[in-house]
């Protein structure tokens, strides 16, 4: 072949260089949650999520723990790391023939919830620039886990066991409104409907960083009340009065919910004393803003 | 003379494919001795042979073959009595050395990457794309490296006894580095790596490729599409094994005709037998156009259409903490059907001047992942039942490779369905005889079991769906000399759904009797990675 002289190399490397420094800006994946509004403003009061007030969270995956592997992830010198698996068919569960069906309960897996109700509250700062905040958070959802024929009756357990799984673990798991029914698709096996409320968050100091910024200290960790000693995070902030908008500053989760990005605050005002679950509370006159813990 | 070699091949072949047979009894396991020491060493007189040929063709230096072979008999290495190295003086193994052709090749690559998640190695793996709102996912990664530069050596015998013998040796640099090497170490040290190392035999009446080659599968290395990334693209059959392969060609005017079997390295080498590929390939000379493979040299290449199918086995131990010798079997296959269409043909490959050339792959197979380079989809074997929470947790000790074999949910083996198929086109610009080139591929994956045969709790930690767009432009700047941009998408499709939307403010413990909208989720997450490419070779 012989070269062309009509095109010249230096003009062929000039544009693909050229074309390369167009392309190196890239274009990276679009956020689920975008940035919500930084005007600023007085974000002092009570704000729940609601009715045209939702957050955001970012899409996810969070593998369950593998609580059989606490005592296996320090392999001793010259063995072979464990290997990445998937999780187990049965979710942890392990049933036997006895009284007690579940001896191991499932883990009822879940996932990607969103923060379905929140409670933030800011108080006022003192002379020294720093105010209170409190941050109740509760990932909320309905999910369904299958338990196949094989985790049901591997072990021994006899008769009707998805409906003793029911009464069983209703009484020990976290989760609420547990319902297991036989599952038509795998006769033998069990399939489990739950809701999840499971309470994060957290309380500490805040203050302003500029008049769009605030930077929250967490030193209580909810929902174990312990100290904590988390890194400060920056919060962007528009308060409308009608609303209080939240962003975590630089794409980091909001109060480090893992995905949490946004939220969007109605005002609200809680009582925790009138018999009734109102604004802010988990329960009745318990959880969220109500300093007594829903049972 | 040739048929006496073939048959010794065969009864090779034969051999090969035979069984081993597993111990039935103590008795008989008693009663085999132990193989002598003596035994487990090669024939005393293989070894003189090749000691002789290697201390003639070593050095022509009688002294230094002594003092080779003193060195040899002490059982030691003596660094001074190392031979000269006189390869000018070194005679054939037989023939003249003139008649031999020992013709090095190879080219020199830089490749310049920017991608938009920080998911990939180099090429575009099947490895799992970062999720937007990770870290991984929301920042950039840029690759700079050569490691992708190849040398080989092509080395052609005289023909003897009317048999042609030919072998060929190709190296890249993509040897597998330590778990615990530097980023700096494992990119700018570039460990070598065999590519390809076989022999042929050319006799009339068969041929024989004996060694590490491209996959009859796929026929790989016939119809690759024209790409300035990295093969093989997703969805893609790229891969090399070593085999022995019998070939056959038939030609009737312009018309080839190529059957082809082979044996060839097995998926899972428990499994005892190796796997078994063949092929037909046709392809009418008369009508040709040009083909540039991957980011290589372009070639006249005749219309063509291939279809190929493998054979596997799989056997495991059994799903249990303690199996025994039980075991779990299961078979895998594959097929593919394979075009490169010239729509504008050339005639001379020096004149590529508005070559249209189309290249496709279509593919179906269970428990051949592997085959779409190092890919698993995200599929490993579940985690065991612990009943009796031993700590540690007793781990199911898998024998083969992941992704091409799980257990399903009643502890059945089952393999992994993938189809597939690469759809590429490649335009030669009237500039310079086709000097500029330019080429698209769109290729997809998926896998309509892999979800059903992965516990739930891990649906996010698999793919069941790969896309993948590129557009290239290549440009020679010399006739050695190529520079390549190309742009790269590729989005994956998880197994897990985005979340239900809740009713914001509403806690379950305000859910009568759990009767409330169940929530608008039921999108399946994905996640997408963008990359741009300029890459520089020189071909030799």
């Amino acid at each position: 072949m012989t070269p062309n002289p009509t095109l010249s190399p230096r003009k062929a490397l000039l544009g693909f260089c050229t074309l390369v420094v167009a392309l190196s800006s890239g274009c990276n994946q679009n956020p689920l949650c975008s940035e919500l509004g930084t005007c600023g403003g007085n974000p002092i009061g009570d704000w729940v999520l609601g009715a045209g007030h939702p957050s955001c969270s970012e899409d996810l995956y969070l593998p369950p723990p593998d609580t059989r592997l606490e005592a296996a992830d320090q392999p001793a010198a010259r063995t072979p790391v464990v290997e990445a698996a998937l999780y187990d068919w049965c979710d942890l569960l392990v049933t036997n023939g006895g009284t007690k069906v579940a001896t191991i309960d499932p883990h009822f897996s879940f996932e990607s919830g969103t923060i379905g109700s929140a409670f933030v509250h800011y108080g006022p700062t003192g002379p020294n620039g720093t105010g209170s905040y409190t941050a109740s958070l509760i990932r909320t959802g309905r999910y369904i886990v299958e338990f196949p024929k094989l985790c049901i009756t591997e072990f021994g357990a006899q008769g009707d066991v998805c409906t003793a799984l029911q009464t069983q673990l209703s009484a020990t798991t976290i989760h609420k409104n547990l319902q297991c029914l036989g599952n038509p698709a795998d006769p033998g096996g069990c399939v489990c409907r739950f809701d999840v409320a499971l309470q994060s968050g957290g309380s500490g100091t805040y203050e302003a960083v500029d008049s769009h910024t605030l930077l929250h200290r967490m030193n209580v960790k909810f929902p174990t009340n312990s100290a904590a000693a988390a890194f400060p995070q920056k919060v962007t902030f528009c308060s409308k009065g009608d609303r209080l908008e939240l962003t975590g500053a630089d794409a980091t989760y909001l109060f480090d919910e893992p995905g949490l990005r946004t939220m969007d605050l109605g005002p609200t005002t809680v009582n925790c004393a009138d018999g009734l679950q109102g604004p802010g509370e988990a329960g009745v006159d318990c959880g969220l803003a109500c300093p007594t813990p829903c049972m | 003379m040739n048929y006496r070699a073939l048959a010794a091949f065969g009864i090779s072949m034969a051999l090969f494919s035979v069984h081993a047979h597993a111990q039935n009894d103590e008795e008989e396991e008693e009663a085999a001795e132990p193989a002598k020491p003596s035994e487990a060493k090669p024939e005393e007189g293989a070894t003189a042979k090749a000691t002789g040929g290697i201390s003639v063709g070593a050095s022509a230096d009688s002294k230094s073959a002594d003092a080779s072979a003193k060195a040899s008999t002490a059982g030691t290495t003596a660094a001074g009595a190392a031979p000269a190295a006189t390869p000018a003086a070194r005679p054939p193994v037989y023939g003249e050395r003139s008649d031999w052709s020992i013709v090095p090749y190879g080219y020199a690559r830089v490749d310049a990457i920017v991608d938009s998640t920080q998911s990939f190695e180099d090429g575009i793996q099947p490895n799992l794309i970062a999720r937007v709102g990770t870290y991984k996912g929301d920042h950039r990664r840029n690759i700079f490296t050569a490691r992708d530069s190849r040398f080989g050596v092509a080395v052609n015998a005289p023909t003897f006894e009317g048999i042609k013998s030919s072998a060929l040796l190709e190296l890249d640099f993509y040897g597998l580095v330590p778990t615990d090497a530097r980023r700096h170490d494992s990119v700018v040290f570039g460990s070598l790596r065999i590519r390809h190392a076989y022999l042929k035999l050319e006799t009339s009446v068969v041929d024989v490729v004996a060694g590490q080659y491209y996959d009859l599968f796929g026929w790989n290395g016939s119809f690759y599409p024209a790409t300035v990334g990295y093969l093989g693209v997703p969805a893609q059959i790229y891969h090399r094994n070593p085999q022995i392969r019998l070939e056959k060609k038939i030609h009737a005017g312009d018309l080839e005709v190529m059957i082809a079997a082979a044996a060839v390295r097995p998926g899972q080498r428990d499994s005892g037998i190796p796997d078994g590929q063949g092929g037909l390939k046709l392809s009418y000379a008369g009508w040709s156009g040009a083909a540039t493979p991957g980011f290589g040299r372009a070639a006249l290449s005749p219309i063509s259409v291939g279809i190929s199918g493998m054979y596997r086995r799989f056997e495991v131990p059994a799903f249990r903490s303690e199996p025994g010798s039980a075991t779990e079997k299961t078979q895998g296959y594959g097929v593919a059907v394979n075009l490169l269409l010239p729509v504008v043909p050339v005639k001379d490959i020096k004149d590529k001047s508005n070559g249209l050339t189309l290249t496709g792959e279509f593919s179906r197979g269970s428990g051949i992942a592997d085959m779409y380079t190092f890919m698993d989809g995200g599929s490993r074997f579940p985690l065991l039942p612990n009943p009796s929470m031993a700590a540690p947790a007793i781990q199911y000790q898998a024998n083969v490779d992941p992704g091409l074999v799980t257990f399903d949910r009643n502890f059945d083996l089952k393999t992994l369905n993938w189809q597939g198929f690469v759809a590429g086109l490649q335009y030669y610009l009237p500039i310079g005889g086709g000097r500029v080139w330019i080429s698209g591929i769109y290729s997809q994956i998926k896998s309509d079991n892999i979800k059903k045969l992965t516990p739930f709790p891990s649906y996010g930690g698999i793919f069941t769906k790969m896309e993948y767009i590129d557009g290239n432009v290549g440009i020679d700047i010399t006739p050695a000399i190529a520079l390549g941009l190309s742009f790269q998408t590729v989005k994956q499709t998880f197994a897990d759904e985005s979340p239900q939307t809740p009713v914001f403010g509403a806690v379950p413990a305000d859910m009568p009797n759990g009767l409330v909208v169940p929530g608008t989720g039921g999108v399946a997450a994905s996640a997408r990675n963008n990359r741009g490419q300029l890459s520089l070779a020189m071909f030799f």
